[in-house]
């Protein structure tokens, strides 16, 4: 079984919820977690964005509940990769 | 509890009501204490179970009235946001921090009337233990509670990025006036 290394999800979250939060309670995780975080459009309550996400073995279940409980909810994942060894970083 | 003095400063709302009601708290405090000493009871026995029981009620009226406003605020601006989510937020962290912000806005909104009147007749419990002399306490405790104010105009300044003395002069006339008007109305009485 392949490794998941790389992921992009879609991300709807609060204007309260700041980006450096989400990302960093996504990126703490794990250690090799790498998490970029591109916002898309802003509207009054809410912002749409591109969760990049890079890692060795990436569980996307729980990343998924993790980005739940901060109070974002993720639309779609829209990219994925895998591999099937561990990358060096 | 200091982590929560800093959170209480951070919080943009808390940090306005704990200067709201420190004013609040040092105004009502002079007043008692203009009060009583122009109906001519001098015994700090008196200015104390007064000004604390004015302390109480400014406190549990502060708490309280803070947080049930506070929590409905609260709750509306959850619910628009879970409107534009459409999902429930509860047992999120924007819920928990919330809740946290909440809790703290009330404490601030109680506890700083509260603690501005016990500082105002700190020297009347001295006097009640005869540590210094009864002599004179009117003006000490009148002239802790001119300082207060400066200082809550000093602290009005620096954020309103604006002259300090204008703040200070603007906030210590507002004492005097609740001072006139007291012992003015008292001699009528």
């Amino acid at each position: 079984m392949a490794l998941l290394r790389f992921v992009e999800l879609d991300v709807l979250k609060p204007n309260q919820l700041r980006l450096v939060d989400l990302v960093n309670d996504v990126a703490s995780m794990c250690d090799t977690f790498s998490v970029t975080i591109k916002v898309i459009e802003r509207d009054r309550e809410t912002e749409s964005a591109q969760m990049f996400i890079e890692g060795n073995d990436i569980d996307l279940n729980a990343v998924i509940k993790k980005i739940e409980e901060c109070g974002a909810t993720v639309h779609s994942i829209d990219i994925i990769g895998v591999g099937k060894s561990p990358r060096v970083i | 509890m200091q982590s929560h003095i800093n959170a209480a400063f951070k919080n943009k709302i808390a940090r306005r009501y704990i200067v709201v009601n420190s004013f609040d708290g040092i105004l009502t405090t002079i007043g008692i204490i203009v009060g009583i000493y122009a109906g001519g009871i001098a015994d700090p026995k008196v200015i104390i179970i007064a000004v604390v029981g004015a302390a109480i009620a400014l406190c549990v009226s502060g708490i309280f009235g803070g947080y049930l406003t506070e929590e409905a605020e609260k709750k509306g601006s959850l619910a628009r946001i879970e409107r534009s989510m459409l999902k429930k937020l509860s047992s999120t962290k924007i819920e928990e921090k919330s809740k946290k912000s909440t809790i703290v806005i009330g404490l601030a909104n109680g506890l700083a009337p509260a603690f501005a009147s016990l500082i105002i007749i700190s020297p009347a419990f001295f006097a009640a233990l005869g540590i210094i002399s009864e002599k004179n306490l009117l003006f000490m405790m009148i002239g802790i509670a001119f300082i207060m104010l400066a200082v809550l105009g000093v602290i009005l300044g620096r954020r309103a990025k604006d002259n300090i003395l204008k703040y200070v002069i603007k906030t210590v006339i507002i004492g005097a006036i609740a001072a006139v008007l007291t012992s003015v109305i008292s001699f009528f009485a």
